[in-house]
């Protein structure tokens, strides 16, 4: 579907015709599931979190779905990051879309090695996932809930990377804005925002088991978009490098309203499940709508509000 | 919004040693070609299509294979099952009603096309094949409540029906070229066999494929096939001939729960 020039975005150094992202964690298995996203609308693509060594995830039940949301607990399931960048390599001879590499390390060193991997792929960025609230048995607490960490990994990631470097953050901690600080000062090129809240449960009344074969599991979708918001909005007040808004987006006027609190980039992941695959064309077609109900003639127009 | 049910087993057919068929109440929108996932709350959750739709029941046949199909082998009426679905596109029964149609069903794969017959029966000419390893594998031999043209079997062993593979009935259907839709389900390289025979044929097929599920709602894209991308869980499990013509994972390799591919 030819898109309105109206939504041509250049986010660091890559341009695209549209500055919806699909974020890690959806329809990012494999190079044909990010095609999919993209013959939909999508205009910046994430390929799924990999780390060194594949992982088969957690065993299912790892969604479950609730009024206004959805709650999911996957297991940071990947091929491995050498087979996780063929998948990118086989996108990239398809599309020249942007991708987001995503990336999740145990610690520092494995952040290092795992980034070295991205840098010599055709990747066009580095995403650093410090923040799945899926795997604290196995990880402990999400590395984003320490400024110490983000700073220490972010700057020694930073420091061998060709490739800019975006920070993935979480929404549970008290201190975000202290977190994308320390983040922006360790070199951090953008941030993305925010990782699923919670993490939360459910439990099945008939069979008394937590519907979750993990027992927790993130929450996204619909309910957690007022969180999103506002964190991007205080997050960019606070620092100067580009955000990746994320966390709720079903519509056009969602993602506007992202934009509105501050995001540069809008990530678009359950609205998959709500409004299907197309629903990245839908948002797209949306926003056009509004911008020409306004007399904008680019999505850039739309400014953060005070 | 919240799709997840526990529903009693109401009844349990032991169908051959290694397949059982469990009966639940029909309180679902559901037709032939969609699935089901299921889950014991211990060895994970699976997908399982539906073998059979009546008013009153909905049937799973189940092949006993690893942890969770031998937990739920252990399964007697009065037992909870913990189900959430219906989920994927099923077959397209308005535009098969009225059709000449050959379903050619293997091993498992036979449950979906079962559905499908008894669903559309006296609605469709109905030929069916069906493929097992031997007559011990059979499903449904007595089994079908569907009014049927033709019904015809191959076992691998010839202990039932002709010795050797649904495509050698094909070979043997005469009038194989006056079917207006072929429908088939079973074991991907079985599915091949029939893509690569109709080929020249020039008959219009549906292919009910399986692959690792995860979500099942469409969104962690474990089940996408390249190069598409196209979803088993929302497009699928139900794909014509033309798209899957242009799926080149098929018969070639499928993901495993990493998403790593594994050749066949």
């Amino acid at each position: 579907m030819e898109k309105s020039k109206k939504l041509s975005v250049k986010f660091l150094n890559c341009k695209s015709d549209s500055p919806l992202v699909l974020p890690a964690g959806i329809m990012d298995v494999s190079y044909g599931s990010m095609l999919f996203a993209v013959q939909n609308g999508a205009g910046f693509v994430t390929m799924k979190s990999c780390t060194l060594e594949p992982r088969s995830g957690h065993a299912g039940p790892v969604v479950c779905e609730i009024e206004g949301a959805m709650i999911n607990a996957m297991g940071l399931c990947n091929p491995g990051i050498e087979k996780g960048l063929e998948e990118i390599e086989k996108f990239k001879k398809e599309s020249d879309v942007p991708v987001i590499s995503s990336v999740f390390g145990a610690n520092r060193d494995e952040f290092v090695k795992l980034s070295n991997y991205v840098n010599d792929s055709s990747a066009d960025y580095i995403e650093l996932n410090l923040s799945c609230p899926n795997v604290s048995s196995e990880f402990g607490t999400p590395l984003s809930a320490s400024k110490e960490m983000v700073a220490d990994i972010v700057g020694a990631v930073k420091k061998n990377s060709r490739l800019p470097v975006l920070a993935k953050l979480s929404p549970n901690t008290h201190d975000v804005t202290g977190i994308a600080r320390a983040a922006e000062n360790a070199g951090a090129d953008g941030l993305v925002m925010i990782n699923t809240l919670g993490p939360g449960m459910v439990i099945d009344i008939n069979a008394r088991r937590p519907v979750i074969s993990a027992k927790f599991g993130g929450i996204s979708g619909p309910a957690v978009k007022p969180v999103a918001v506002k964190l991007v909005y205080q997050v960019t007040e606070a620092v100067g490098i580009p955000v990746i808004g994320m966390g709720g987006v079903t519509t056009g006027s969602d993602a506007i309203e992202m934009i509105m609190a501050g995001a540069s980039l809008v990530g678009v992941g359950t609205a998959v499940y709500y409004r299907g695959i197309e629903v990245f064309n839908r948002i797209n077609s949306e926003i056009v709508e509004y911008l020409d109900k306004v007399g904008l003639d680019s999505v850039t127009g739309i400014k953060r509000i005070d | 919004m919240d799709k997840r049910f526990a529903l009693e087993i109401e009844s349990v057919n032991i169908e051959n040693s290694g397949h059982k068929t469990f009966e639940v109440k029909n309180i679902f929108d559901v037709k032939p070609g969609q699935f089901f996932m299921i889950t014991d709350y211990k060895n994970g959750e699976k997908p399982f299509s539906v073998s059979r739709i009546t008013k009153e029941r909905v049937s799973f046949t189940v092949k006993k294979l690893g942890s969770f199909t031998s937990g739920l082998f252990d399964m007697k009426p009065g037992d909870a099952l913990y189900i959430r679905g219906p989920y994927g596109n099923g077959f397209d029964c308005e535009l098969l009603a009225g059709k000449k149609l050959l379903l050619v069903g293997g091993g498992c794969g036979t449950g979906p096309l079962r559905s499908l017959a008894e669903y559309i029966s006296g609605k469709a000419e109905i030929n069916f094949i069906n493929g097992a390893r031997s007559k011990e594998d059979l499903l449904f031999e007595k089994g079908l409540d569907a009014n049927l043209a033709s019904y015809s079997c191959a076992t691998d062993d010839g202990s039932a029906g002709i010795k050797g593979t649904v495509i050698d009935v094909c070979k043997n259907t005469v009038d194989l070229k006056s079917h207006d839709y072929i429908v088939t389900s079973g074991p991907e390289m079985m599915l091949c066999a029939v893509r690569d025979y109709l080929k020249d044929t020039g008959i219009p097929a549906f292919y009910l494929i399986e692959r690792y599920m995860k979500c099942a709602v469409g969104i962690c894209g474990q089940c996408s096939v390249d190069p598409l991308g196209v979803r088993v869980c929302v497009e699928g499990p139900v794909f014509d001939g033309d798209l899957l013509s242009r799926l080149t994972e098929f018969g070639v390799y499928k993901r495993d729960a990493s998403g790593t591919c594994r050749e066949f």
